[in-house]
């Protein structure tokens, strides 16, 4: 991707430190990078400038962090990552259901945080154009290539024999790779809002997923656990 | 507090009337053996009035017993027989003593029961401030050392190796900061009076994200998971299994010398799993070992070395609030072996579709 014209990327976080640290990263990186730091500035800003990507930190002063994505999604896609601490998993499971697009886990890597705003970008740039998978019917990472269009999933080469809840539970991570999904997203996309599945279905489905697809289920390479949000399938950019 | 009182009166009215019952029957049988005017009675019902005040809370209980008491003597043991007279001139007199005896012993039992909650809450506020005296002990040295290297950045010229060197140091010593604090916040967790959040949780998916987050540190070894194949569904809070075994990795990364690689081991016993983590490192002694398991390691130790005292002690708490046991031994590999075992529901998961 050349980048001729700069990414855009509010940050709204009301630490001063965290605030410099992002920055200053962001700008010697190349993005364009606007600061709030609290949520009754954010919304104005958002609405005025336009960001290309949102970095928004859970615990604000002024608001809460899900009213401001709430309120985002009313009009825009732009993508949302969430700042947060760990040990608040309902948070951030919460805020993904609420339409944020990734989280990210205090305190955090430069690496780390890069490759989450170059994931979000590349999924806006995706959507507006025509994905991988929309043009060659398949979503393909390392070893493993998931054909929708012949509902078949392969490793090296090696047919995978998965159920067709397994199938459709893979499919979906797959389109939505390099992004977590939540439990509850999960269950209601493959079975409706009103399914009587529970988290402990899903994460037995996903052993039997890993023992099929994984060399070894302890230390998956496709499929990774966010323990106590949800799943996310490997993308191409991770190690 | 409401609550507690209202779940309170229950028992103690169950106490209250069982005790006089019991003394009414006693005093009838009594009186069947002697048919006088039963001098032994009121003895018998001081002896209930003492005890309803010990096995109850607050005053009330005991001088109701008292009342009745008083009037069951009257009534029933007392000349003239199942009549109530309070000409009986000894009468002012047995409420009087029965009434004192009430308060007494009731004045008694409740400063008993302040004196052990005073003891209780004496020997909680010791822990925290041993606890908050290792925290501080076990920062200071790092938040030193970051300051000194971070302040020689700023004020001194220094070739770029030397610099590179001094920033290295600031992100060990911040990243050995955050672990206690993460450690810290998982303590709150346990000891709150929120009770864990636990969930049927697969095993591997705890321990491969373990696995997955230590491979980001800076210093971390190689590890390598044998588990046996079937799917293990184990009850437990997921955030903090997943703590401990963390805590069991950095324990390796610092302080087993020379270690090349982890091995974790995973078992499934009748009722339980067990987690081994092991290293081919130079291992401890056994008195090292016990005083590590015990957690009176922390506050000699973090002198000389940083002490993950706090961390494997917050690893015994989370496992002992699962149920569950920690213990250490020695590893075929030649080093450590720190193994722990949760409890699990015997429940038979099929992995296919329902």
């Amino acid at each position: 991707m050349a980048q001729t014209i700069r990414n855009k990327i509010l940050v709204i976080e009301d630490d001063p430190g965290i605030n410099a640290f992002l920055r200053t990263t962001l700008t010697a990186e190349n993005y364009d990078v606007l600061t709030v730091l609290d949520g009754k500035n954010a919304l104005q800003v958002i609405a005025s400038h336009c960001p290309d990507c949102i970095l928004l930190d859970l615990g604000l002063p002024d608001m809460d962090g899900g009213e401001i994505i709430r309120s985002v999604r009313g009009w825009t896609q732009t993508p949302i990552i969430v700042i947060s601490a760990r040990s608040m998993e309902n948070d951030k499971a919460a805020a993904l259901d609420q339409g944020a697009d990734d989280y990210i886990t205090k305190p955090f890597g430069v690496v780390e945080l890069l490759a989450r705003i170059r994931a979000a970008l590349r999924h806006t740039c995706t959507m507006a154009e025509k994905d991988e998978i929309g043009l060659t019917g398949a979503y393909r990472v390392h070893g493993l290539e998931i054909n929708y269009r012949k509902h078949r999933v392969t490793v090296n080469g090696k047919d995978i024999h998965l159920t067709p809840n397994e199938y459709r539970i893979v499919a979906l991570l797959g389109k939505h790779a390099g992004r977590v999904m939540t439990y509850k997203a999960i269950l209601r996309e493959l079975w409706g809002p009103s399914a009587a599945m529970d988290n402990k279905i899903l994460r037995v489905h996903m052993a039997s997923i890993r023992r099929k697809m994984e060399v070894n289920p302890n230390e998956p390479q496709y499929i990774f656990t966010e323990v106590g949000v949800g799943y996310r399938m490997a993308e191409a950019e991770d190690e | 507090m409401k609550n507690g009182k209202a779940a309170r009166i229950l028992p103690d009215l169950l106490r209250f009337i069982l005790i006089l019952c019991m003394a009414v029957l006693l005093s009838m049988l009594l009186s069947g053996v002697n048919d006088d005017n039963n001098p032994f009675a009121m003895g018998i019902f001081i002896l209930a009035v003492a005890l309803v005040a010990r096995f109850t809370s607050g005053y009330v209980w005991g001088i109701a017993a008292s009342l009745v008491g008083t009037f069951c003597v009257n009534y029933m043991f007392t000349y003239p027989f199942w009549a109530f007279d309070i000409t009986y001139p000894g009468y002012p007199l047995t409420i009087a003593v029965m009434l004192i005896v009430s308060v007494i012993i009731s004045a008694l039992t409740t400063q008993i029961k302040l004196q052990e909650q005073l003891r209780f809450e004496a020997e909680r506020e010791k822990m925290h401030a041993n606890l908050l005296r290792a925290i501080a002990h076990d920062i200071r040295t790092p938040l030193a050392s970051m300051l000194g290297a971070s302040s020689a950045l700023q004020e001194q010229r220094l070739p770029p190796q030397d610099q590179a060197v001094l920033i290295g140091s600031i992100r060990r010593d911040a990243q050995w900061l955050v672990r206690v604090t993460e450690n810290l916040l998982s303590v709150t967790r346990i000891s709150g009076d929120v009770s864990l959040k636990k969930e049927d949780e697969v095993l591997e998916e705890i321990i491969g994200s373990a696995v997955h987050k230590y491979r980001r540190a800076t210093d971390a070894l190689p590890v390598r998971v044998e588990a046996p194949d079937e799917i293990l569904v184990v009850p437990m809070d997921a955030v903090l299994i997943e703590q401990v075994l963390l805590n069991l990795f950095d324990n390796v990364s610092a302080h087993a010398q020379n270690a090349t690689q982890i091995w974790v081991y995973v078992r499934a016993d009748a009722g339980k799993v067990s987690i081994s983590v092991e290293d081919d490192g130079v291992g401890m002694s056994r008195d090292q070992l016990a005083r590590m398991l015990e957690g009176t390691q922390f506050s000699e130790q973090s002198d000389k070395k940083r002490g993950m005292g706090i961390g494997l002690s917050v690893c015994r708490s989370i496992i002992h609030a699962h149920h569950g046991t920690l213990s250490a031994g020695r590893s075929a590999h030649g080093g450590l072996a720190l193994r722990f075992e949760l409890p699990v529901k015997e429940e038979a998961y099929g992995p296919d579709d329902p």
